[in-house]
């Protein structure tokens, strides 16, 4: 199968899961703009633990206004700060790139042998969550408790808490004490006396 | 090997190491004599940085190679990811933990001045 930027929308435009839809979709804008894009944030999440929705598709990547009219030219419909993507069944997805630069490591999903998607790593995408479940927000901590509850075991803990509590805001944000709540909610109390001890 | 995701696997975490300290492009070419331009060039993985220069950058970090991976990034094929996912799910179903919810999340988005009306216009109706 070629890789073409039509294959890959006509591959998105196929797929059943919500969640491959995005994936392909995200392969066929790196082949439009050309430079590496990574998704990020809330599709991101789904991917790894499900049960999520994302309302837009968050990439981040070096995309410069001429890269815009080039999805533009390929279909993409301008709505706010979003480009629409329409799919043949009347589905859609809204991307958006937050950010030019990852914050961060990545993996490649390899949808197929020639065709793989860049997204962030778990770890990098767990130090996200925790991060922004710092300011102090209901609905940012019970989002951190469910990705951490979901991934468990499965997550690098020593990469996590070397991140996390190497930034320099981590003191003043309480960063050690906001991963030790929420990791208590999600049944991890032994990962957070491990990874993230008590002074 | 891949070069290019190589050096963009290298860029992406000196860039992590240079921010997490709050350390400008200015400053850290100050430091290691590397111009912002190269810098720059290096951290978006656009250019094969020589080893030489690596090390000189990371220790202007305070760091060294041994704070980054020199390797490509992890290949994981789709099934692998879904089947994690799927493990996912069953841990959050018995710790009783039930979907995220899209409608919370935008409100706290309104909450922070984010115009969330193109996002909401995807939400099924209740």
């Amino acid at each position: 199968m070629t890789d073409t930027v039509h294959s890959l929308l006509a591959e998105a435009g196929a797929a059943a899961d919500p969640t491959l839809r995005r994936l392909w979709l995200v392969a066929a804008i790196e082949k439009i703009v050309g430079v590496p894009v990574f998704l990020v944030g809330g599709a991101a999440v789904d991917l790894y633990v499900g049960g999520y929705r994302p309302t837009d598709v968050d990439i981040v990547g070096a995309i410069r206004r001429a890269d815009r009219e080039a999805m533009i030219s390929e279909g993409f419909v301008p709505v706010g700060r979003h480009l629409r993507w329409v799919y043949p069944d009347g589905g859609s997805d809204d991307v958006e790139f937050p950010s030019s630069t990852l914050d961060g490591d990545f993996i490649e999903v390899a949808l197929t042998d020639g065709v793989r998607v860049k997204v962030i790593s778990l770890e990098s995408l767990v130090v996200d969550r925790i991060h922004q479940a710092t300011d102090g927000s209901p609905v940012t901590f019970d989002e951190a408790v469910r990705l951490v509850a979901a991934v468990a075991g499965d997550a690098d803990w020593a990469a996590i808490a070397s991140d996390l509590l190497s930034r320099p805001d981590a003191a003043f944000l309480g960063s050690a004490a906001t991963a030790r709540s929420l990791l208590a909610r999600a049944g991890g109390e032994a990962t957070a006396r491990e990874f993230f001890p008590e002074d | 090997m891949n070069s290019d995701l190589l050096a963009l696997r290298i860029g992406s975490q000196l860039r992590t190491l240079r921010k997490v300290q709050t350390v400008t492009l200015a400053q850290l070419s100050g430091r290691c004599r590397v111009t912002v331009s190269q810098l720059s060039l290096i951290e978006n993985g656009r250019v094969d940085v020589r080893l030489s220069t690596l090390v000189r950058i990371l220790g202007a970090l305070g760091s060294d190679l041994g704070a980054i991976a020199v390797k490509e990034p992890s290949v994981i094929p789709i099934s692998t990811v879904l089947e994690g996912r799927e493990r996912a799910r069953r841990r959050l179903e018995e710790a009783g933990i039930g979907d995220s919810s899209p409608e919370l999340r935008l409100d706290r988005k309104d909450g922070l001045g984010v115009d969330t009306s193109a996002e909401r216009q995807g939400l099924p109706a209740t």
